[in-house]
């Protein structure tokens, strides 16, 4: 075999109903004996991968190899691998004992067939025999081979058929586990999760902590390839959760398989995983080690998802330099000059002193956590987020120093709404997700008017156009949009709720998405919660339009 | 002393209800059972129920009746609502509504119109009285089938069915050791809707075998009609017998049944 990958999606695209894309190209190797967790926000799509990996779900489009062979479309049953749901779907008709011993029941093993004297009775294979005479009859059908390509397969399969015929190979048995070597395995797994006084109890006399071990338990005592484990903690008390976190990051040191994980729970990742896939809206954000992806985030989600950060605007203004929070500082990343970044920088990455700095700025709310302060600082109007050990008054003026290699910087990610299939209605409203946005038509035409009518008139006065229904390209930058908290008000052009929300140092971005799922990505001051109605206003000069077709087109 | 409302008071209606409706009745027979018709204790009734074949026969036969109508209405409703019930097969209710409907329509109408149509198909009552009245049970009986299993189906628990096929169950499998298991509740709610029902039913075979087989319910409206009072109260207190016994039978699995919440009744 080329490589050690125990499993590989390649390309894999999952859509539901020919609309929902759940997973969306989604390419990622897992080595033997990993710990690979997804990462991501409810409904990225973590639960859809994994249950590909499973075989409850089939990829719509790419490919999913398993020691390098493909098991697509392999049902469950037949793959060599076993999942922890997420609300343990344990069997209540069975007792504890008989739910993990559920998948060792239905195991056959091969067992060589021999004679009284123990020599191999060798027979013809039938079974291979049928295999390949369904091929035979595959390729025979297959309309799309050419006649020579086809004789030489059909040919190849015959002399295959003809020597299996011939020559007769040892058969094996298909044998059950014996109720002793059940009970051998179910033990060991007993004691694996802990739970070697409870065999003969009912699931539903067990506490909910209990029946995640079951459900461990009844997984890995088929000795997987590979364990699937969707949000097994969900349920679990903190407490619960954090000792099940080390026990489970035990067992897969012990038991040496490889482990794929989901969770949304950022801390879990950081402290359990090997690998770390983060996810978002189905499309993979960054794969990497926890620390990798803790001190170099991708991107501003990346960043926001993992641990606490503060995100600013910045602008690339020299060589190795970037200027927020009104101050140049260097950093270890070549941009464009003047390019408009995001910078990121870690709480515990800014260095705290009462000498001066780089910047200044007040203390103005103190957290104790533990080991460390928790400090907000003010620097003009944008918040800082820093940790340290030594103690200050609220109040404070404080100098504060970053280093070069705490300043993380990502190509920003937006900038711009467009909307392609805008339109204009009779009124010389430019329409959007069907809602009718004030705008200025004659920006379609340079130093055009319009007239009473609401016609547009060309400079020269010799044309005129009637641009209704005309189709247009809009465009509005994410910072002229206006949240407006009363939803009835005249001004509320549009109603959409919040999707998703980060905070970008002075400001939070927002993704406001409206009932026909058109997405208005926006800037703002005030905290929303996910989830808040809210309206939408844009000013008539900030809607910039671009016709699709010729403006002659409309003439008349 | 001043007359203080109390919550326990709330009951009185139904303790009213069960005395006049279930108790008294009860009495009545009970009393009817064991005395002769000019009030004196008799055990004649017990002794002419257990000494003829007559009376034993009946029920015998009404024992059959009720067993295969049971396990044949199930065998038939247990695949249409596990069909009914599963959106890739069916995504409108109208067809549950359809296999349901002939509950609601007039039991006589519908019975007269199944031997109109059973003679047409050349299964006359009087030529074939027990395949007629076999038709006829399981085709009244199948609704109250459907919808007690419908109704457990539409709650079974997806992912208990996909850990059985990950834990290496093929589909055959995945039936027999997870769906049946998890559909148990609703197979004993839909055999209680169907089995003691057949024993007592009266018109059903009445019509369709133009009175050639006469089933347990049927024999005590005879000896009601024919003021036999005393024997026929006997086998009232028989049949409730066999109904606290089917009771207690499935008592067990309709527990677990109502803890996971209503049903579509
Ligand atoms: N069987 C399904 N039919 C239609 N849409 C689905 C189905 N399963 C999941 N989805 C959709 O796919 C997206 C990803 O879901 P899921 O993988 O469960 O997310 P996660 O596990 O990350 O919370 C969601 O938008 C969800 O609504
Ligand atoms: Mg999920």
């Amino acid at each position: 075999m080329e490589n050690n990958y125990i499993i590989d999606l390649k390309n894999v695209s999952k859509i539901f109903d020919d609309e929902t894309i759940a997973v969306d190209d989604f390419n990622l190797y897992v080595r033997k004996g990993e710990f690979v967790t997804f990462l991501g926000p409810s409904g990225c799509g973590k639960s859809t991968t994994l249950r590909m990996i499973a075989g409850f779900e089939f990829p719509s489009k790419g490919s999913i190899l398993l020691n390098g062979k493909d098991i697509s479309n392999v049902p469950p049953n037949k793959r060599p691998i076993n999942m922890v749901f997420q609300r343990y779907a344990l069997f209540p008709h069975l007792d504890v004992y008989e739910n993990i011993a559920f998948g060792l029941r239905l195991k056959r093993i091969p067992v060589l067939k021999t004679d009284k004297q123990g020599n191999k009775v060798l027979e013809i294979d039938k079974k291979k025999i049928k295999e390949l005479k369904s091929e035979y009859k595959l390729i025979q059908r297959n309309k799309h081979l050419d006649e020579a390509e086809k004789s030489e397969k059909l040919n190849g399969l015959q002399s295959q058929i003809d020597y299996l015929k011939a020559n007769p190979v040892e058969s094996y048995n298909y044998v059950k586990l014996s109720e002793k070597e059940i009970d051998n395995k179910v033990a060991r797994a007993l004691k694996i999760v802990d739970l070697e006084a409870l065999e003969d109890r009912d699931i539903s006399t067990l506490s909910g902590g209990q029946q995640q071990r079951v459900a461990i338990a009844r997984a890995i005592v088929n000795e997987p390839e590979i364990l699937l484990l969707d949000e097994p903690l969900g349920a679990l008390d903190l407490k619960m959760r954090k000792e099940m976190q080390i026990e489970l990051k035990e067992m897969h040191k012990k038991l040496g398989i490889t482990f794929i994980y989901v969770t949304h729970d950022q801390e879990e990742a950081l402290t359990m995983s090997d690998t770390i896939v983060i996810m978002k809206d189905g499309v993979i954000q960054q794969i990497g080690t926890p620390k990798k992806i803790y001190d170099e985030p991708k991107n501003a989600f990346v960043a926001d998802f993992i641990g606490e950060s503060n995100i600013y605007n910045g602008t690339i203004v020299g060589d190795k330099k970037v200027r927020f929070l009104d101050h140049n500082f260097d950093c270890e990343d070549e941009f464009q000059l003047n390019e408009k970044v995001d910078v990121v920088v870690r709480p515990e990455d800014v260095i705290i002193s009462e000498k001066g700095g780089m910047i200044e700025g007040v203390i103005d709310n103190k957290i104790f956590k533990g080991v460390n302060y928790q400090y907000v600082i003010m620097i003009g109007k944008n918040e800082l987020l820093l940790k340290s050990t030594k103690d200050y008054e609220v109040g404070t003026k404080v100098g504060l120093n970053i280093e070069p290699d705490g300043i993380h910087i990502m190509k920003k990610d937006f900038l711009v709404n467009i909307y392609t299939d805008a339109w204009i209605d009779k009124n010389n409203h430019v329409m959007i997700d069907d809602s009718p946005f004030d705008c200025d038509v004659t920006q379609l035409l340079a130093g055009s008017t319009l007239d009473e009518e609401g016609y547009l008139v060309s400079a020269d006065k010799a044309h005129k156009y009637d641009l209704k229904d005309a189709d247009v390209v809009a465009e509005i930058a994410k910072d002229k949009i206006e949240i407006i908290d009363d939803i009835e008000s005249e001004e509320a052009q549009i109603v959409g709720s919040i999707v998703d929300s980060i905070y970008i140092g002075d400001h939070y971005r927002y993704i406001v998405r409206t009932e026909n799922e058109e997405d208005f990505v926006l800037d703002s001051q005030y905290s929303y919660n996910l989830d808040d109605k809210v309206g939408l206003k844009v000013n008539k000069e900030d809607i910039k339009l671009r016709l699709k077709k010729e403006v002659s087109v409309y003439e008349i | 002393m001043k007359f203080r409302f109390q919550r326990k008071f709330l009951c009185i209606p139904y303790w009213l209800f069960l005395v006049l409706f279930v108790v008294v009745p009860i009495f009545f027979i009970v009393f009817y059972a064991f005395t002769d018709g000019s009030g004196h204790f008799t055990w004649d009734a017990v002794v002419e129920f257990f000494t003829t074949n007559n009376k034993l026969n009946v029920l015998v036969q009404s024992l059959l009746f009720s067993t295969l109508n049971t396990i044949l209405c199930l065998a038939i409703g247990y695949p249409i609502s596990y069909l009914l019930a599963n959106k890739k097969y069916n995504t409108k209710y109208v067809l549950v509504l359809l296999f349901v409907m002939p509950m609601w329509i007039n039991f006589v109408l519908r019975t007269g119109a199944t031997r109109d149509v059973l003679s047409w198909l050349g299964i006359n009552g009087g030529t074939h009285p027990y395949v007629a009245t076999m038709i006829g049970l399981v085709y009244n009986y199948l609704p109250f089938v459907i919808l007690p299993l419908y109704t457990t189906m539409l709650k079974l628990d997806q992912s208990q069915i996909e850990a059985a096929s990950d834990l290496g169950c093929n589909r055959i499998q995945v039936f027999t050791k997870s769906i049946i298991p998890q559909s148990i509740p609703g197979i004993v709610s839909a055999a209680q809707m169907v089995f003691m029902p057949t024993m007592s039913s009266y018109v059903i075979p009445e019509t369709l075998s133009e009175g050639k087989i006469v089933l347990f319910g049927n024999s005590i409206y005879l000896g009601f009609a024919n003021n036999q009072w005393n024997s026929s109260s006997f086998m009232a207190i028989i049949m409730l017998i066999i109904i606290g016994i089917s009771m207690l039978a499935t008592r067990n699995f309709s527990e677990k049944d109502s803890g996971k919440g209503g049903t579509a009744w």
